[in-house]
This record gives C-alpha cells, structure tokens and sequence, in this order.
C-alpha cells in the first residue's frame, strides 16, 4: 500500500511540477488525485514506524514531493532538510525540485492554455505588485537560508537564479538587499552564481529594464525619466557587484572583463537612449566618461588573464579578454548592435596588440594567430555579412592588432587594395577666395574630391549627391545587425550632408549647403592625371574669432570588393583659416547684376518711396554698402530704414564655368522718405544709387500701375502732381483746386469766342474715296484683289447692288486666273482692272 | 508651287466637308465658321483652340463631328487640381499579379476635347501639350505613338475670369488656329429655342428626362477614316502660288516689325496660314488658294502669336486692329 501511496505521489509530482519521472509505472488515462488528499492517505503514525528502513527514505522523498504539488512550501523545505540529515545528494536534488517547482508557481506568465483560450500576446503576464514580489523575495530568501543552513544549497545554481528572477516583477531592476538577502554577500558568492547573475542582471539591463512598454505592462506608471533612472541604477548596481566580487580575486579577469562589457553597453546606452532627452554635450560627456572607464577594465582583465595564463590548461586558453576589448573599440555591442559612429582608435588598438605580445612566450604568437583566425572568419562570414559601414574599419583595426600574423595576410591584400583606392582619393576643402575672413562675415568653403581620371570613372562621385531611394532601400536590406546610431539619414546625400554637419558645425555657423548636381562633371587640375570634382558649397561663418582653421570633414566612399559592399572613410586634411576684425574685405564676386526698382505708387498718397534691390553675382553678392552708392539718392530722398528681404542665398554651384562658384542672390528694400520732393514747386529727376561693385550690370526699374517697367536712364522724374512719362501717372493731390478754376475759366472764354466767331461750315471735309484708295505700287494678283476687297468694304465706297456683285466676279476672277495653276491675267490685265474700279470712285 | 492638284479629288474631299457639315448642321445651329475651322483642322492635322463663353455649342459640335466620321472621341473637363497623370495615363499596379501595368489616359484618341484647357495647371497644360505636339506620349518607360489621327480641340474662357491660368505665348503658337466665338445671332438663337421645344421627352427606366441636342446626334457616321485620308492628300495637292507664298511671308514680317507688337509671329504662323488656306480651298471646292484664304484666316493664324506693346495698348490698340491694319498695306 505505501508502495502504491508513491507511485500516486510520483506521477502527481511529474505532471504538475513537469519533472522527467525517476522511475514507477504510469498509470496511462487515470486523472491524478488531488494532492490534499494523498497527504491525508499519506502513510503515518504507526503505520509510517512499521515501513522497512529503506522505505521510510523512499517514502520521506515521496511525502516531500507531495507536499510540493500540494504547495505547502513551509513544510517541504522542513520535510527536504530533514531527508538530508539521511541522505545529503537527495536532499540537493528535492530543493532542486522545490526550486523549480516554486519558480514555476510564481510565474507570472499566464500558461499557455490560457493565452489560447483567451486570445491574449505571448507574452500575457500578472503584474506582480511591489507587495507581492517583497513576499515572494521574502519566502525565497527564508527557503534559500533554510537550505544552506542544512548544507542542501541547489548545486545548479540557475535554478536559484532563475526562481529569483520569476519572482521578481519585470519591470524592476534587481535591487542590492534583495540579492543579498537571497543569494548571500557579494564578495561570497561562489563563482558560478555570481556570472549567472550578473550576466542575467546585463542581460535584462539590455533589453527589459529600459523599456517603457515592460512598464506600462506591469501598472508600474513610471515614465520614461524614471526608467532611465532605474536603469542608470541597474548599471551602477551591477558594476558594484563586480567590483565587490572581484575586489578580493585580482586574477578574476572574467569578471573584470564583464565589467569591462558592461560599462561599454553602458556607454552605448548613454548615447543612444531616447528614453530622456539630454543634451548632446551631456550626452556625449557620459559616453565618453564610460567607454574611458571600460577601456581600463579592458586593459585590467588582459593583464590579469595574461598573469594567470601560464597556469591555464590548453582548453582553457582563450581571447575572449582580446576579442570584447577589439569588439568594444569598434562598437560592436554585447548584443550585437553597432554603434556606427565610433571612429577608429588606433591607441586603443595598439594597446590589445601590446596586451597579447606581453603574453610569455609563445603563448603571444598562439593568442595572436587565434585572434587573427577569429577576426577573418567574421570579415568573411556570408551568413552574417558584416554592415558595409563597419567593414573598413574592422579590416583595418585588425591589421593595427595583428599586423604580420600570418592569418592576417589574406586581409591585408584586401587592406592594401582599399587603400589603394584610397590613395587616388583626397577629399579636399578650400575657402572660396582669401583665408582671411571678417569675424562676422560669411565665406564660402569649397567642399571637392581631388582624384585620378580612372579613380574618377570609378566612383561616380555623383552619386553622394543625390538621396537614390533604390541605393537606400539596397542598402536598409543589407544590414546585419541593427545599428545604434539615431535616425537612419535618408541616403547618401543626406549622410554627407550630416557629415559635413558634424564636422563643421562645432567651428561654424552653417548658413546653407549646396551640392553640386548628380552629373558633376570633373575639372582638369594643374597635376597631371589628376582631376578635381566638386561636391558642395559650404556658406558659412566662424562662431568667433578664435576659429583658425577648417577641421577635416569626412566623407564615406562605396566601393565594391570582393566581399561585397564596403565603405571607406576618407577625410580632408585641415585648412587654415584667419579669422580677423575690423571690416573685412569683400568676397569675390564676379558678373554682379543688380535691378533696382523704385516703387513711386504709394508716393502721391503719403510720399512714401521705395527702392527694392535685388542683386546676383557668381561668387558672394556684397554686402549693400560695397554694392551700391545711396548718397545720390539720399540726397533727394532720405533714407528711413534699410530691410534685407532676402538674405544671402546660393542658388546653384556652378562647376562647369572658368571657376567653381556659387551663383547668389540677395535683395533688400530701402525705405525712402519722399515728402522733400512732395514739397518741392518743381519736377525733381530723382536719381537711383551708383553702382560700387566693379563688372556690374545694372538695370533701373519703376512701376507704372502693377506692371515693372525697363527704364532707359539711371533717374525718374517725380513731381507733386503728375509723373512724368515713363513712369506712371500719380492723380494730383486732392486738395488743389487751382486747376479746375482755371480750366473752367478757359473753356468758358473760348465757348464764348466760338459763339461769337463761329463760321457756318461743318468742319474739316472728310476725305473722298478717290483720295484715299490709289493703284498699288507692285501690281500683282495679290494686291489687286486686296485692293477690291477694301474698296467693297469701305464705307467710303458706295457701291450699288449690281456693282458690288460685278466687283465679286471680278474678284473671283483674279483669284482664279492669279492664283490657279495657271496664270491667265497679265500685270497689264490687272492693273486694267484696278483702274476700272478706280475710276468709279468718287 | 505645287503640288499636284487634282479636282476630283478635291471634289471628293469638298463633298466629303458638306456632308459633315450637314450632318452638324441638324444637330448645331450656326457656327458655320466654327465647323469650317474644326474640319480645317482636321484635313491639316493642325490643333484649333476655340475661345467662348460657356453654352455655345463647342462640345455638342466637335462630338457631332467625330460621330460623323466615326473617329473615336473623348472629352476632358480641366479642372485645377488635374495631374498630367490625367491626361496621358500612368502605370497601376495589378492587385492580382503585382506587376504594374500601363494604364492609357484619355489623349489616346483620334478627336480629344480638351474643355478649359486654362483651368487646369500649368504642368498638367504642359503635358497636354507635349503630347500634341510630340504626338507620343511615354509612360512606365515606353513610349507609345498616339493613334492617327490625333486633334486637338481645346477650349478656354476668356482670360478675364478668374480661377484660369492663361497659357503661354510660347504653348498657344502650338495651336493652328484659335478662333473665337460669337454669340449666336438672333435668328439663330430664336431657331436653337424652337428646336428644344420640338424635342420632347427621353423615357427609360421607367423615368423621364428632357432631351437635348446631344439626343439628337446620329451615330451613323457619313464619312469613313478613309474619306478623311482621301480629303488630307487632297489638301495636300492644292496649288500655292508664289504670290501667296510672298505674301503670306510678308504678312509674317510685318507683325514683327510693326512697333505696336512686343513680338510677333514665328515661321510656324506662315506654315500655319499655308495649309490652314489649302484647306479652306479644299472646302470651298477649289484646288489652289487665293488672297480671300489669307484674309479670313489671318485673325485665327495671327492674333494668338502676337501681343500687344504696353505703350499701343494705352493708346487704344487692340492686337486685332494692329493686324487690320497690316493686312490693308499688305499688297
């Protein structure tokens, strides 16, 4: 009977704890009972002293368990504790059970069945409140003390792990008192537990300690400020572990080299996180701070795997140490994203390749060719292609760490072709004209790619000069890992442009750029084989005076190798650069057009005049002083206010004229004070401003009605009253007077003298039909039938019936005997002809 | 010069006009003019541009003409937020089999009413016109000939409405003629009313509507294409003589010199009144062309090329005036 008491107990146990069964028969199609019940069946009393001793321990370990489906967890750790007294391995592998069994009770991700049924997400959970996860931490904590008092500590320790992580809510970074409390003071954690902690606190400080959504799921109502707090304090948290543990192993190098990782994720977090928005400078002072500390924790982990090395069996022997300080320096993070915008740093680098030759004896070389090995299989791995922007860099870097290794040869064949190609490639800036420029003047910096001609078929450098969607989306399907680097630009033109940006921007103000277009055509340069192409037209003025030179400004070249895409980074030297004050001199300008419009319309209502000034140049539209003289004008009309309208804009980069130079525009509007001239008994010529600039075309304009007209002179002429012509008629002003009465006055006088002296006659004679219409001077078919066409339409002309139709048959007839195929009327027929009708003109 | 002429043919092809005409004089009332300009487009593949206020006929009119010669016809109604996508077609995507198909816009016709042609942007004008004068259009990379023949008769209204955009000089030298519309007489419009009270009622589906002259169209056509192509070669064989010609040129001329124009014709004008006068004799049942072609003609040739100079038009001049007074010192 208690043999069958077990069987019952075990197959209960194996179906609702999920453990593979250690033996007993099935008992196939027969629910299972109700675990309450088998414990009141349970063996006991008498009963229990009358068992066989081997069957007490069997029946001991089968109460035990049958308190666990039962959940009454207090009285199995007890049941578990005092097995162990007996057998000590049983009584590791019940708490074992116990864990997992508790673990899974305290899950709060809804079973299966229920998601189904209730059509919820995979990932469907309880939200464990703070009270709930403070009792579960609380009864894990007592079980786990309970165990190791009894020495039956789980020796797997994921399981331990594991149930603390169940019983932690989500959305809550482990907190220090509770790992203590449940696993115990840092510094004594075995080691073990320790990585399997700390790799699952980086873990979830990867993925769910920083997301807003976990929160939100778990009715934790905390914002993204306060999750980027937790997780800043995850960080920390974590990092002291390792420290605290590692403090007393200084030969750890694992654990330093976690931290290592740990404060590289960190830094990447600091950049990248869109959880709070910081300023970028903050952004970037945190980053650097971590990757500055994580780059020691790297150069600390190396030197103690380096002073445990000789101790290692050969299975022990390993790079990750090399490898996660090669992956941190080019931004490969732990969980495979990539932080793009990292440059190369070739220190960091020199220090690995150090860190590996201080290895003894051949343990360098055999590190070396290892990390050689490793670093080429993943240059070369097509099931996983490396992003196209990393590719470069990773070549490169490799080479810097391994250098001769006879694992690096095949890299370093592709190294020297990309270099190669780079070696026919300068990316170049220039300042449009002087170096020296005005503190607050703006300047044009020439952005160009200095090339070989074959260089120059090669790379179609027009295609960094427009955003190729298909190229974009070629691109976007290219990518391996996901990239941590902000919003993706949107193609290759605007990633030029944000370089351009970044390099520039933290020296200049950038008013505008202006790409050449895609079909740029190279430009011969005075070294022979070698071409220039320019890119775009930086206008742009220095933040201050301190500024002396253009940075370099990088530029991302596409190229194919054999591997497929690859970019290659290629950067302009410094440009030197004055920055001066006091009036800066102007900035060449070339083919300056200036159309300046004086507007008089408003000029008879309130003497109000203005002066548009709309000017164009290759090279930079000067300033209005260097541009225009006003004191002409001033000098008839005062200058109230000077507005730019437009400031200085590029329109175009011109790269196919003698020059490469921007064509510019600008206009301002001069407002003038007319009422001197309002004033004044006479007409005034007005005078436009004188042109400055030399090589200046010029062209003078005003208003008649809504309609801008040409004007022949440099000069309008305005009066009080009327206009003069070529200007527009202004209405005389509406208090004069004068003219009326004296022109009443004179239509007055003369009316009376045409009464007086009138003569009886009808006026002038209209003139006569025969006056008017004469013989053509060439008589030809034509003429002749244009002239009876006038005379039966004149009104001149009285024709009667019958002559009008004789004039159509005549008519009819020149056409037909003129304009037929054959000629049939002579000049001297026609002229006949015409005379005929002439004559009968009155 | 010339040109072969051949009075049979000629013959053929005014019989061929009359017959139209007379079919679209059952269903138009007047506009004789306007008929005689639709088909001088027709027989010269020249493009005519009308110009009128709404309710004269243009419609009913071009759409009884391409019934009469069975040519197929389409009309489109610019509005102002018309794509040129509209006009010439574009590619769609099969929802069945995701490629992407073309799909052909109304300008794929032989007579296309283009119904305020200056309503719709500039860009979608643009299109229209492009495709008139290319006579092809490309679409999904391939391009595709227009079908022959292929006219265009535009409509606008005159330009002082607003909400139009008015085409430039440059896209109306395109158009053979313009000519613009009158008002109907008072006979004529007495006779339009008469004819609607006469007209009753179209009964279907067990409804009622009034009907209208566009009811009175007959589908069957008097004409063939072939007729057409017989009437074109006719055309094409009337005799122009060297006078004309000389005269014609100097018509050109003198718009641009005359210092009342800003500008004045281009060589297109000349070519223009040329065939659109070996048409008119063709009409008229001759086989060479006289000065009375160039006079009638002049105004619809001539006036939509040239403008009028700022300083003409202060004084009082109109373009059709400084042309009135061309064509008189012309011979």
């Amino acid at each position: 009977m208690a043999e069958s008491w077990m069987t019952e107990v075990e197959n209960s146990f194996s179906r609702q704890a999920g453990v593979p069964r250690r033996g007993g028969n099935s008992r196939n199609g027969s629910s299972e009972i109700d675990p309450e019940e088998m414990l009141l069946l349970a063996p006991a009393g008498k009963w229990h002293a009358a068992l066989p001793s081997d069957l007490r321990d069997r029946f001991d370990a089968s109460l035990a368990r049958a308190i666990i489906v039962s959940a009454n967890f207090e009285l199995a750790a007890d049941r578990i504790v005092e097995l162990a007294r007996r057998h000590p391995a049983a009584g590791v592998a019940l708490a074992e059970d116990f864990l997992l069994a508790w673990g899974q009770a305290h899950n709060p991700q809804l079973p299966q069945e229920l998601r189904t049924r209730y059509g919820l997400p995979e990932d469907a959970r309880i939200p464990i409140t703070p009270v709930m996860m403070e009792r579960n931490i609380d009864s894990l904590a007592r079980m786990m003390e309970v165990f190791r008092k009894a020495g039956v500590a789980p020796r797997d320790e994921s399981k331990v792990v594991n149930a603390f992580d169940l019983a932690y809510s989500n959305a809550e970074a482990y907190r220090d008192s509770h790992i203590a409390r449940v696993f115990g003071p840092t510094a004594k954690m075995d080691e073990p537990l320790f990585f399997l902690l700390a790799q699952k606190m980086h873990s979830n400080l990867g993925d769910r300690w920083r997301r807003t959504d976990i929160q939100r799921g778990a009715l934790t109502r905390r914002n993204e400020a306060q999750t980027y707090a937790m997780a800043e304090a995850g960080y920390a948290s974590l990092l002291k572990m390792i420290d605290e543990w590692q403090a007393g192993r200084p030969d750890a190098y694992k654990a330093i080299l976690l931290g290592a990782v740990v404060l590289s994720d960190w830094a990447d977090f600091e950049s990248f996180q869109d959880l709070t928005p910081l300023e970028p400078a903050k952004r970037l002072v945190a980053s650097k701070e971590k990757t500055l500390q994580s780059q020691d924790y790297f150069q600390r982990s190396a030197e103690a795997y380096g002073r445990q090395v000789v101790r290692l069996q050969a299975n022990e022997l390993t790079i990750d140490p090399y490898l996660s300080w090669f992956n941190s320096v080019l931004g490969i993070g732990s969980t495979g994203q990539v932080n793009l915008a990292k440059p190369m740093n070739r220190a960091a680098l020199g220090r690995i390749r150090a860190a590996i030759l201080a290895l003894p004896g051949k343990l360098a070389p055999t590190h070396m060719s290892q990390l050689a090995k490793t670093l080429n299989a993943r240059l070369n791995d097509t099931n996983n292609p490396m992003h196209e922007d990393l590719k470069y860099r990773y070549l490169a870097s490799t080479l810097v760490v391994t250098k001769d290794d006879p694992f690096s040869l095949g890299l370093k064949k592709r190294s020297d072709y990309l270099d190669e190609l780079l070696g026919e490639i300068r990316v170049q800036t220039r300042v449009d004209g002087p170096n020296t420029v005005g503190v607050n003047q703006e300047f044009g910096i020439i952005v160009s790619v200095l090339h070989t001609e074959a260089m120059g078929r090669v790379a179609r450098f027009g295609q960094y000069l427009s955003n190729d969607a298909i190229a974009v989306a070629a691109k976007t399907k290219r990518r391996g890992p996901q990239v941590a680097k902000g919003p993706d630009p949107q193609g290759p033109r605007d990633e030029f442009e944000q370089k351009l940006t970044e390099g520039l921007s933290p020296f200049f103000d950038i008013r505008s750029i202006t790409f050449a277009a895609p079909d740029v055509k190279p430009r011969p340069t005075a070294r022979p084989g070698w071409e220039e192409t320019p890119l775009a037209y930086v206008l742009v003025r220095a933040k201050d005076a301190s500024v002396d030179k253009i940075p370099p400004v990088q530029m991302e070249l596409r190229f194919i190798d054999l591997s497929g895409p690859v970019t290659i980074p290629a950067t302009s030297a410094e440009t030197l650069l004055k920055v001066a004050s006091g009036k800066p001199t102007p900035r060449p300008a070339d083919k300056v057009e200036v159309t300046q419009t004086l507007d008089t319309r408003q000029f008879a209502i309130n003497g109000s005049l203005s002066l548009e000034v709309a000017a164009s140049a290759s090279g930079l539209v000067p300033e209005l002083d260097d541009l225009l003289d006003l004191a002409p004008l001033a000098a008839f009309a005062k200058v109230r206010q000077v507005t730019p309208i437009d400031p200085l804009m590029v329109r175009e980069l011109n790269t196919w004229g003698e020059k490469v130079a921007p064509r510019t525009e600008r206009r301002w509007s001069i407002t003038l004070d007319g009422d001197a001239i309002r004033a004044s008994d006479k007409a005034t010529d007005v005078p436009f401003p004188t042109v400055k600039a030399a090589n200046t075309t010029t062209v003078w304009r005003t208003y008649q009605d809504i309609d801008p007209v040409v004007l022949s002179k440099a000069s309008v002429l305005l009066d009080r009253v009327k206009v003069a012509q070529g200007a527009g008629y202004v209405p005389p002003a509406a208090d004069d007077y004068s003219a009326y009465l004296y022109g009443g006055l004179a239509a007055v006088v003369a009316f009376v003298a045409w009464l007086v002296f009138r003569k009886r006659d009808t006026g002038p004679r209209p003139p006569r039909a025969r006056e008017v219409f004469k013989l053509p001077a060439t008589i030809d078919g034509f003429a002749i039938v244009a002239l009876l066409r006038k005379l039966g339409t004149s009104p001149l002309v009285k024709f009667n019936a019958a002559q009008k139709a004789e004039l159509q048959q005549d008519i009819d007839r020149v056409q037909t005997g003129c304009f037929g195929g054959t000629a049939t009327l002579s000049p001297a027929d026609l002229k006949a002809l015409a005379e005929k009708w002439l004559r009968q003109l009155r | 010069m010339s040109n072969h002429p051949n009075p049979a043919a000629v013959q053929a092809a005014h019989q061929f006009v009359a017959d139209v005409r007379t079919r679209v004089g059952k269903v138009v009332v007047g506009q004789d003019v306007v008929v005689e300009r639709v088909m001088i487009a027709l027989l010269t593949g020249g493009h005519l541009l009308l110009q009128g206020m709404p309710g004269l006929a243009k419609t009913l009119l071009v759409n009884t003409v391409a019934k009469a010669i069975a040519l197929d016809f389409r009309r489109i109604q610019f509005t102002v937020d018309m794509l040129p996508s509209d006009i010439v077609g574009s590619e769609v995507v099969d929802q069945k089999t995701g490629d992407f198909r073309i799909h052909r816009g109304p300008v794929f016709t032989n007579l296309l009413l283009a119904d305020e042609i200056n309503r719709a942007a500039p860009k979608v004008q643009g299109a229209m016109l492009e495709a008139m004068q290319e006579r092809k259009v490309t679409l999904g990379g391939q391009t595709m000939r227009l079908p022959t023949p292929f006219l265009v008769i535009a409509t606008q209204n005159p330009v002082e409405q607003s909400g139009t955009f008015e085409l430039p000089e440059a896209q109306l030298d395109r158009f053979m003629l313009l000519h613009r519309l009158g008002y109907p007489g008072r006979d004529e419009e007495q006779d339009i009313l008469q004819r609607q009270l006469g007209m009753g009622l179209r009964k279907e589906e067990g409804g009622a509507v009034p009907k209208t002259a566009f009811d009175m169209i007959d589908d069957s056509p008097v004409g063939t294409k072939g007729d057409l192509v017989a009437a074109m070669e006719a055309v094409q064989g009337v005799h122009v003589s060297e006078v004309f010609l000389r005269h014609s040129v100097e018509l050109v001329r003198r718009t641009r010199e005359s210092k009342d124009l800003d500008f004045g014709c281009s060589p297109r004008a000349g070519l223009a009144l040329v065939n659109a006068a070996r048409a008119r004799a063709v009409i008229r049942s001759r086989d060479y062309v006289t000065p009375e072609d160039l006079f009638d003609l002049a105004e619809d040739v001539v006036l939509h090329r040239v403008r009028v100079s700022y300083e003409a038009a202060a004084a009082g001049q109109t373009s059709a005036k400084v042309l009135e007074s061309i064509l008189a010192g012309l011979g």
